[in-house]
């Protein structure tokens, strides 16, 4: 059991801040998604800390934030923003073109994507996650692999 | 786990280094849920006393003579003086439905602000702009952990002093489109800080309960006004927003 809100931020904050980056592809918008899921696991956090992984709970609510507000941002039309790199795209050029490769998939495969190999979930916790099948959430991983391995060999 | 698996791997940590941290944004406190109740009390005990006094002195409730067909999404305003209204009628569009709260908190509206309060009011300089119902944000102020009792506190009196408007009620509807002024005066009142262009989600304090907005930033529309900084004796920067609920 995490001790208190507080410290559970001090501990793993960064932690969420960073997946919710690698989501979103903005600083900005990463501020906004882990805030958003804070002030809602605040209102909870008896409960939440009590959960077996409380991270898991907020990394939770982290894509589910992300995810609302990308189908927002689709009915309102918006374009998809730019990659926000703090200017580093020079220093890590493939990084971050792997990286926004992966931004360009249908978000449920750039979901996929960063939950498997950023968070290192399994096929089944990402199922459990994001609320599909084990077959769904491979099938996922699988096509959008498969997209970026095609997108690198045509560099 | 193969080449492509690796290659992800890396660089998905690799531009993770780029995140923001922690230190960067405020973390919401317990403290401030008792400050929302402070503040919507505060904003009930002023509208308590406010708005029958406008009844008594004249107030001009802007929209009020256009009833909305459909239901209001917020039921209360602040109201001033019709005198202190530099135009009339032309300037104040009637809306559609609902009355914005006077008051609106802003969560979160980017480095180091988590609660931000923010005072809607309808001004006879800004409101006609567009040929829209347009609002101007009083005031808005970056809540840290420290502030947030000044926030809570707030009331648009101390503000209006010195500054080119009033705060009066307006009146927003679902998909109505406003433009918000954003007087953004950051902690120790930095020069040229304020929110990015962009879009930032909102969330609005109404009497039922907050509902969120978007607030485009546009970086063209951004100005900066000597006047406001004088009035508040700091640097600000007044960002100008569209805002539309959904």
């Amino acid at each position: 059991m995490v001790a208190s809100f507080e410290a559970f931020v001090r501990e793993r904050g960064d932690d969420l801040l960073g997946l919710a980056y690698v989501l979103t592809g903005q600083r900005t918008d990463a501020q906004d998604v882990v805030q958003e899921a804070l002030t809602r696991a605040l209102e909870r956090w008896e409960r939440v800390s009590r959960t077996e992984d409380p991270y898991a709970y907020l990394r939770r609510m982290v894509v589910n934030a992300n995810i609302s507000r990308w189908r927002g941002t689709l009915r309102r039309e918006v374009p998809r923003p730019e990659i926000d790199d703090g200017g580093a795209v020079d220093d890590h050029a493939e990084a971050y073109a792997l990286w926004r490769a992966c931004l360009d998939l249908p978000r449920d495969q750039s979901t996929a994507i960063v939950l498997r190999y950023y968070e290192g979930l399994s096929y089944a916790e990402i199922a459990e996650l994001v609320g599909c099948a084990e077959a769904t959430a491979r099938s996922r991983v699988s096509r959008a692999l498969a997209e970026l391995r095609t997108e690198l060999e045509a560099r | 786990m193969n080449d492509i698996e690796a290659r992800i791997t890396d660089a998905l940590r690799e531009v993770s280094r780029g995140a923001p941290t922690v230190d960067e944004i405020s973390i919401p406190t317990r403290r401030h849920g008792r400050h929302g109740l402070w503040l919507a009390a505060v904003a009930a005990a002023v509208a308590a006393i406010v708005i029958p006094l406008g009844v008594v002195f004249g107030v001009r409730t802007i929209g009020a003579s256009h009833p909305s067909p459909e239901a209001p999404i917020a039921t209360a305003g602040f109201t001033s003086p019709a005198s202190s209204y530099p135009h009339s009628t032309p300037y104040y569009p009637p809306c559609r439905a609902g009355q914005l709260t006077g008051t609106i908190s802003v969560l979160p509206a980017g480095m180091n602000q988590v609660y931000d309060y923010v005072y809607l009011t309808n001004t006879g300089d800004f409101c006609h702009l567009q040929g829209i119902p347009t609002v101007v944000a009083l005031w808005h102020r970056s809540a840290k952990t420290s502030d947030r009792g000044y926030a809570a506190s707030l009331s648009p009196t101390p503000l209006r002093s010195g500054l080119p408007f009033d705060p009066a009620p307006a009146y927003l509807g679902n998909g109505d489109t406003a433009v918000v002024l954003l007087v953004s005066s950051m902690a120790g009142c930095q020069p040229g800080m304020g929110y990015e262009p962009g879009y930032k989600k909102l969330s609005l304090s109404f009497p039922g309960g907050p509902r969120n907005v978007v607030a485009k930033v546009d970086p063209k529309q951004v100005v900066s006004d000597s006047r406001e900084a004088l009035a508040l004796g700091c640097n600000l920067q007044v960002t100008e927003v569209s805002l539309k609920t959904w």
